[in-house]
Parts: structure tokens; sequence; C-alpha cells
């Protein structure tokens, strides 16, 4: 009649276990540790939470249950104790009722299930219509009924602070990893239809406190629902591996008041056209080159990388090539940033005039590319009207 | 169903096991081809 | 063969997870860049899975299946050498791309397009990896098949069959039926890439969606053809160490068989945040948790055939009864993703990447360690070291806990998987499962000690070697003689009976 030391710390380390398995169904004050899931700030995604908790609680109920029997069993019925087994090898009465419960429990998680399902389905009657595309790695906004189309990429302080052994503390970058530089801007009380595609490779669009996700498929268009209602900045991740910049395209929802919202639009509207004026400017060498280094950082290093080196058999080096250094291909070289080759995407939509002036200028005077060629918006320009 | 005698070179269960074989391997290769086939648009 | 082959594959994968664990010990990036991060992933479940867990499980049956229904040999020798020779050739061909240049094949172990078509050099490898692969595989379970359905013993009745080669049988079959899907569909990947096709490319009318149907059609009986061959070591080693019979046995073949059938019908539960028709989700997710039907009869018959019992607790049923409690855990997760509408917030998080862990690592490898204790003397006619074997236990055990119980915490707070950097709030919990990964990683290489230990001498081991062994297995020396029953045993009822 003694207990073994190792079953002394199996029955401790199963305890462990199941502490922090009760630790995770007490939502006291943990959620803000980052243990549960978000309550979010959608009725959606509290009807998540609450699904997911009654399912948590069941499995817990159940995992108690069958588990002291199991423990029980181990203690009671060992040798060691100088028990004799016992014969018996079935018992159909037994067997049917233990298919039959858990059958009985099944059904009864899946009737919430099933409604809620419904309802999240249901994309009818919404205010708003935003467009959200997935690239290799950024995202792309259309508001479909305003006309607005937006970009939103990495935040730089985060890009400086993910390079390979970079020496920067992440915790100095504002959301590490999760902070863009536009985010999208959303009024809270309506209800917003987001559509969900791709353009390359298949991406995921995350917020968990909009409680649900959904892919982003070349090709697919995928219809979801949220009524925001609570103002605040609501972070998330692309959520489908999509090459190489997966961990790097955050998603921000930024949730405003109405006012605010009829507000943004105007103002960014009017930011946008502005933009598109820019094509006559003349810039110099060093205005180009330092507002091409901004773009570049944002656009082009995920592939191209920071020395320009690329990487070897995928991404081709543009330090040293052809293409950023003869003379005769400046105007392929505009066209390839324009148009996209291969996997190379098309910029000529993301980007202004100037936007690809500057960043052409700085890839053919960075590194050892010396080629002194300045590269001005009407360039472009001129390239797109061919 | 079972053989009462095993022998290396007992040649009718060596037919049996082969024939059973190739039955098998023909069912996994017409799932191969015909997922494909019925793929093709 | 097939075993020295998995654990080779074993550490080779590990090591791989080792990387991936030492990148997310801390945010920022510090080891390796995203690209070859990405390889890392995709590699490590490849070899994993491919390499470790499934050669394992055909090692088992190569094995244990002829002595255990009395048959000499295998039904076709030829045959199983020519599939375990594809298999080095196969992960040559794999292992290889990782010193190409542009990489390894870095778009996750399901090869969706259109990300895997990015892929360099390195695709057509992977590409004929797999097919071999397949190949290697399908030879297998045409083998075990053969076997067990001609080569019994006089009075080894199909329900006599000890539980082990009943869920090889049932896995056999899943093996054909749905590696010539995946052979299927990573051809038409091939013809995508290099032939102008367009089976999966939006722009050319097809629909990359459907490579994930045909992929998961595959890769959900392949869950199953991971974890029943687990199942039925379980089920031999919990009745000898409980000197009970197995509580019963025709309800344990009947669930084996019925979640070998509904492994069929589940495969969209991995894809319900692709965007599928209402009705077609809630099919998936009703056919989903119907699989806790009979998966849970089976735990619970476990904890039958242990109650009343007279239990002792040697390494192997150690593992057992740890991969009871884990593998349920990972059960209960799995209960939990296949709820629709919640799965939208678990989907690719770490929540996923703690219960597939749960499943096959505290799963499918507990189930694998314990056969290899459990069956090690019979193999090589010693008892292996007992007081190692329960420190490597104990350290697997505990380790495997802390490397992936705070993995649901992450998952659940917004961790997407397969990055390979985080944002600074899931620091901590990731710094636990680093280290928790590091431990396993090095307790393992304990068994590698054991075992060669074990090959090398010891305490000789009798025929029987565990009094509460039943079975024709132990009615043979240990080891047991070249052609196990030259002559064919009779088998009756008597022998097992406690």
């Amino acid at each position: 009649m003694f207990l073994k030391k190792s079953m002394i710390r199996f029955l401790t380390k199963f305890s462990v276990v199941f502490a922090s398995l009760f630790l995770l169904s007490s939502n006291l004050a943990l959620a803000a540790w980052g243990l549960n899931m978000t309550q979010g700030v959608t009725p959606i995604s509290q009807d998540v939470y609450n699904m997911h908790m009654t399912s948590l609680y069941v499995v817990t109920i159940i995992g108690i249950l069958v588990f002291s029997v199991m423990f029980w069993s181990i203690f009671q019925h060992r040798k060691s104790k100088g028990v004799k087994p016992a014969k018996f090898s079935h018992s159909t009465t037994v067997e049917i009722i233990w298919t039959l419960i858990p059958f009985a429990i099944i059904v009864a998680l899946a009737i919430p299930a099933t409604k809620l399902l419904a309802r999240m389905d249901d994309t009818s009657k919404s205010e708003i219509t935003i467009k959200a595309t997935g690239y290799q790695w950024k995202w792309k906004y259309d508001y479909i009924d305003e006309d607005i189309t937006i970009y939103s990429n990495l935040a730089a302080d985060s890009v400086d602070a993910s390079q390979k052994n970079s020496g920067i503390d992440p915790k100095t970058a504002d959301n590490y990893l999760r902070n863009t530089d536009t985010a999208l801007v959303l009024p809270v009380g309506k209800k917003i239809r987001i559509m969900t595609t791709a353009s390359d490779v298949i991406h995921a669009w995350w917020v968990p406190d909009l409680g649900w996700k959904r892919d982003a498929i070349p090709g697919f268009i995928n219809d979801n629902w949220t009524v925001i209602n609570k103002e605040g900045v609501y972070r998330g991740q692309c959520a489908e591996i999509c090459g190489k910049g997966h961990g790097y395209m955050p998603i921000v929802v930024k949730a405003v008041p109405e006012k605010e919202y009829t507000a943004w639009v105007q103002e960014t509207k009017v930011a946008l056209n502005s933009k598109q004026d820019s094509g006559d400017k003349v810039l110099s060498m060093d205005d180009l080159k330092s507002k091409g280094a901004a773009v570049f950082k944002a656009n082009c290093q995920a592939c191209h990388q920071a020395n320009g080196q690329g990487i070897k058999g995928v991404f081709p080096a543009i330090d040293g090539s052809p293409l950023a250094n003869l003379k005769e291909n400046i105007p392929a070289h505009i066209h390839q940033v324009i148009y996209g080759k291969g996997i190379m995407p098309a910029f000529g939509e993301q980007l202004s005039d100037t936007d690809i002036a500057s960043v052409i200028t700085f890839t053919r005077n960075n590194w050892g590319n010396k080629t002194g060629d300045i590269i001005q918006p009407k360039d472009v320009l001129a390239s797109r009207k061919k | 169903m079972s053989k009462k005698k095993f022998d290396d070179s007992d040649s009718e269960l060596k037919k049996r096991n082969q024939r059973l074989a190739i039955l098998l391997g023909f069912i996994a290769i017409s799932f191969y081809v015909g997922f494909i086939l019925s793929n093709i648009k | 063969m097939y075993l020295v082959f998995s654990l080779i594959m074993f550490f080779i994968g590990g090591s791989m997870a080792m990387i991936i664990r030492a990148e997310l010990f801390q945010p920022g990036l510090q080891f390796v860049d995203p690209q070859f991060y990405n390889s890392m992933v995709t590699v490590h479940a490849l070899v994993m899975i491919f390499g470790a867990v499934m050669p394992a499980g055909v090692g088992l049956a190569n094995w244990m299946i002829p002595i255990m229904i009395g048959a000499p040999d295998m039904a076709l020798p030829r045959m199983n050498n020519m599939s375990f020779w594809i298999m080095p050739f196969a992960f040559a061909l794999l292992l290889s791309t990782l010193f190409m240049d542009g990489g390894g094949p870095a778009g996750g172990w399901t090869m969706y397009p259109p990300l895997v078509l990015q892929t360099g050099k390195a695709f057509p490898f992977l590409i004929f990896a797999v097919h071999f692969l397949g190949i290697s595989s399908i030879m297998g379970a045409i083998n075990i098949i053969a076997t067990v359905f001609n080569m019994r013993a006089p009075g080894m009745t199909l329900m006599r069959m000890p539980l082990f080669v009943w869920t090889w049988v049932i896995t056999a079959f899943l093996l054909i039926a749905s590696l010539p899907v995946l052979a299927g569909a990573v051809t038409m990947l091939l013809t995508d890439k290099y032939f102008g096709t367009s089976f999966f490319s939006a722009a050319g009318g097809g629909d990359p969606v459907l490579f994930q149907h045909i992929f998961w059609f595959f890769g959900h009986p392949e869950v199953y053809i991971l974890a029943l061959p687990a199942f039925g070591i379980i089920s031999q080693i919990i009745p000898t160490f409980a000197r009970k019979p197995l509580f019963g046995y025709a309800s344990m073949v009947y669930a084996t068989a019925s979640i070998a059938i509904l492994s069929f019908f589940v495969w969209a539960h991995h894809m319900f945040t692709v965007g599928l028709p209402i009705n077609g989700e809630l099919f998936f997710m009703y056919a989903t948790m119907l699989i806790a039907v009979p998966t849970g009869v089976k735990v619970f018959n476990w904890i039958a055939t242990m109650w009343k019992g007279a239990m002792t607790f040697e390494a192997p049923m150690l593992f057992a009864l740890a991969f009871v409690v884990l593998f349920t855990i990972g059960g209960f997760s799995g209960l939990m993703l296949g709820i629709t509408p919640v799965d939208f917030q678990y989907h690719d998080t770490y929540f996923v990447v703690a219960h597939f862990h749960y499943v096959l690592l505290t799963g499918a490898i507990f189930a694998l360690m314990a056969s290899a204790y459990y069956w090690l003397p019979k193999w090589t006619g010693n008892m292996y070291d007992e007081k190692l074997g329960k420190i490597h236990f104990w350290a697997s055990a505990i380790s495997a806990n802390v490397l992936f119980f705070p993995q649901h915490f992450l998952g659940l707070a917004g961790m997407p998987r397969r990055i390979p950097d985080y944002s600074v709030q899931f620091a901590d919990f990731n710094m636990i499962s680093s280290l928790g990964g590091f431990a396993y990683g090095i307790s393992q290489l304990l068994f590698v000690y054991i075992v060669v230990k074990c090959v090398l001498g010891g305490k000789k081991a009798t025929g029987q070697v565990w009094d509460g062994a039943r079975g024709l297995e132990w009615t043979l020396s240990s080891p047991p003689p070249y052609h196990s029953f030259s002559k064919p045993p009779k088998v009756t009822k008597a022998l097992m009976e406690y």
C-alpha cells in the first residue's frame, strides 16, 4: 500500500495540465493575459466566444469525468495492491450507453452551432461594401460605393525591426508586426459587407475581434459581414501561408463614429486625386532617391532584399543586373515595374507615377548600381500610355 | 480460407497472393487515373 | 529496417522542429530567413508524416503481423523490399531540394496552389518524392492485405485477430483508396506548372479550391492512417499490463471501421474558411462531430479494460496511458475545431498546431514509443533498461505538454500558424513552448541510447516477456526464428484468454 514516486509525478503533471485547463475556462481577467479567445466587438464575435466557451466547458467536464475514472482505476486496480484481475470482457448494455451519450452531447452542441452559422452566412441588408484583396504581401481595400482604393503595408518601424538580426528590439516598434501604414477605416454601428479575394496566391483575412476569418482566393470572391459596436483599433494578420512575407501582412481596422468616417472618406478622395496629378512634376535626384528608398522598403524589399541581391533561384538581384544598369533598358525597367513579370506583381495600379519614378531612380543609383539615370514621373506616365 | 501448411514453394498460395496484389494495385491505379480524368475540363 | 529508417527521419524532422522553435524563441528574426523558415515548416511536416510515422507503422506491421497471425513471413517479400528501398530514394530527392537555388518547397506540406507553383527548382523533386512515397506506401498496404487475407494460421478467424492486425488491415484499405488521389492531385500540379494546363489556375478557368478538396480527400484519411495503427498498438498493450482481456473487442473493430469510413466524409472541415455553401459546411460539421462517437467508444473501452485489472506500470504501459489521456485532449480540441462557426476563429492558428501535435506526437508517436518498448525484448531477446525507459517516458510526457499546451493559448490569442516572427504579445508562451521543445528533443536522444543498449545486450528475455501478454507472438522464442512459423500453429480460443 504505497504510492510509487512515479505515480505521484504523473498525478502532479496531470493536475498541472488540468489546472491550466481550468484557468482557461475561468475567463476572470485572464483574457488580458492572452490566454483565451477574444470576446470581440461585434454581436457575432460575442456569439462565437460563447459557443467556444460552451464547447470548452463540455469537453472539460467530460475530460474530468473520464480521467477521474481512469485514475481511480490506475490507483486502485494495481497489481502491487494484490488485486486479482477480473475476467469480464464486454457488456453490450454499457457499450450501447456510451455510444448514445456522446451522440446526444454532439447533437446538443450542433444545434446552436447550426443557428450561429446561419446568422453568420446572411450578408443581406449591408450598408457599406468593402473589397479586401490580398497581394504578396499587402492588402488592398476598395470602398466599392465611394470609389476609394487604399493599400495597406506593414508599418515602416516593424519592417526595420523585423530584418534578420536587425539589432532593434521588437518591443520598440509600435505594435510590432501588427501595424500598417494605412488602416481600413470603418464606421461603427453599420452593417458592413467585406468581400475577400486575392490577386496572386491564397491569403486569409482575419481580425480576431470581428469573430471570423475568411480565405482570400484568386478568382473567387467570398462574402462576409460585420457590425462593429465599439470604436477602436482592431488588429489581425494574414492567416494562410502565402510565401515568405506571410508573417508580415497585418490588418488594422480603425472603427470610428459615422461622422468621422464621412469626413475621412472626403479627405481620402481629395488626397487620392492630388496624388494622380503629380505626373508633370520634375524632381531632383536627391528627392527621388529618398522617396524611392521608402517605396522600395514598403514594396520591393521583401523579395529583392535590402541589399538588392534578391534570393538566388527565386528573386533576381537588382544590384548589378543589366535591367537596372544599361541605358537602353530604361523603358523595359519602367515597363516591368508597371506591368510586372512572372511572379513579380504589376505595381502600376498600386503606385503613383512619382512613386514608380522614384523607386526606379533609387534602384539605378544604389548599391553597386551607379548609372546616374534620373527617371521623372512623366517618363512613367509615357510608358503607361503606350 | 486459411492454409494448413506453409512452404516456401507453395505455388498455389503464391499465386493467390499475386492475384490479390495485382487486383489491389489495379484498383489503386484506376483511382489515380480516374481522378485525373474526371477533373479534365 | 523500416524502423531504423523512420528513427533517422524522426531525428531529421525533429532537428527541423528545433530550428523552428529556436526561431520562435523570441520575437524578431534571429537565425533563418522567412523563406527558409517556411521550407522548414513544410519539410518538417513531410518528413515526419511520410518519413517517420508511416514507415514506423509499416515496419511494425511487417515485423509483427506475420507473427501475430501465425504466418512464416509477409506474403510478397520482393514487393516489400521494393517498397522499402523506394523510400530512402524519395527522401534523398526531397531533402536535396534544401540545398538547391531557391531553397526547398516552402508552401506548406499541403502544397496549395497557386503558392506551391512559385516553388523554384525544388518543385519537380517535391512532386516526384510524393509520388514515390505514395507508391511505396501502396505496395506496403497491398502486402499487408495479402498477408492477412491469405496467410492466417488455421483457427485464426478474423474476429480472433489481434486488434493491431485489424487496425492495420483497415489502414491498408485507407491507403489504397486515398493515396492515388494525392498522386493524382500532385500530377495535376505538375502539368499546371510545366505543361500549361490549368486545373487549379483561376486565370485559365481552373479552380484553386479544387486542389484543396482533392488534397483533403486524401488528407483526412491520412490522419487516420497515422492514428489507427496507434489505436491498435494501445489495444495490445493495455490488456497486457492490466492482465485482463480487451474490453469490447467487437465494438473496437466496428469503431475502427466506422472511423475509417467516416474519414472519407469529413475532408472539408479543413477548409471551412474557403467559403463553402452553408449546406456543405453544415454537412461536414455534423460528419466531423460524429467521428467523436466511435473515438469515444475506443477511449471508454480502454478505460474499461483497465477497470478491475491488476495493473503494473512498465514503460510501454506508461506511454500507453499517456497516449489515452493526451490523445483524448487532442480529440477534445478536435471536437471544438469541428464546430464550424467557432472554427472560423481557430482555423490556421496555433490552436490547430496544438491540436494536431497532441494527436500526432503525444498520440501516434507515443504509441510508437510504447510499441518499441513493448516489443523490443521480443525482437532482440534482451530486456531494455526499465529505469532509463521510465526516465525517457517522464521526460517526454512532461516536455511534450510544456511544448504544446501553451500553443492552445497562443492560437486563441490570435497567433496564426506558419509565421517566422510574431508580435511581442505572444512572446511569453512562445518562449515556454520553445523550452519544452528543446527538452523534448534532448530526451529523445535517450531513447536511441536505450535502444542501442538493448540491442547490444542486457538481461535475457523469455519468450513470454510480459506475464500478461497473450497472442501468438509470445509463444515464440525471443528473438523469433527467421521464418517465424514454419509449421502453422493451431489457434484456439484459449490462447487469447486470461
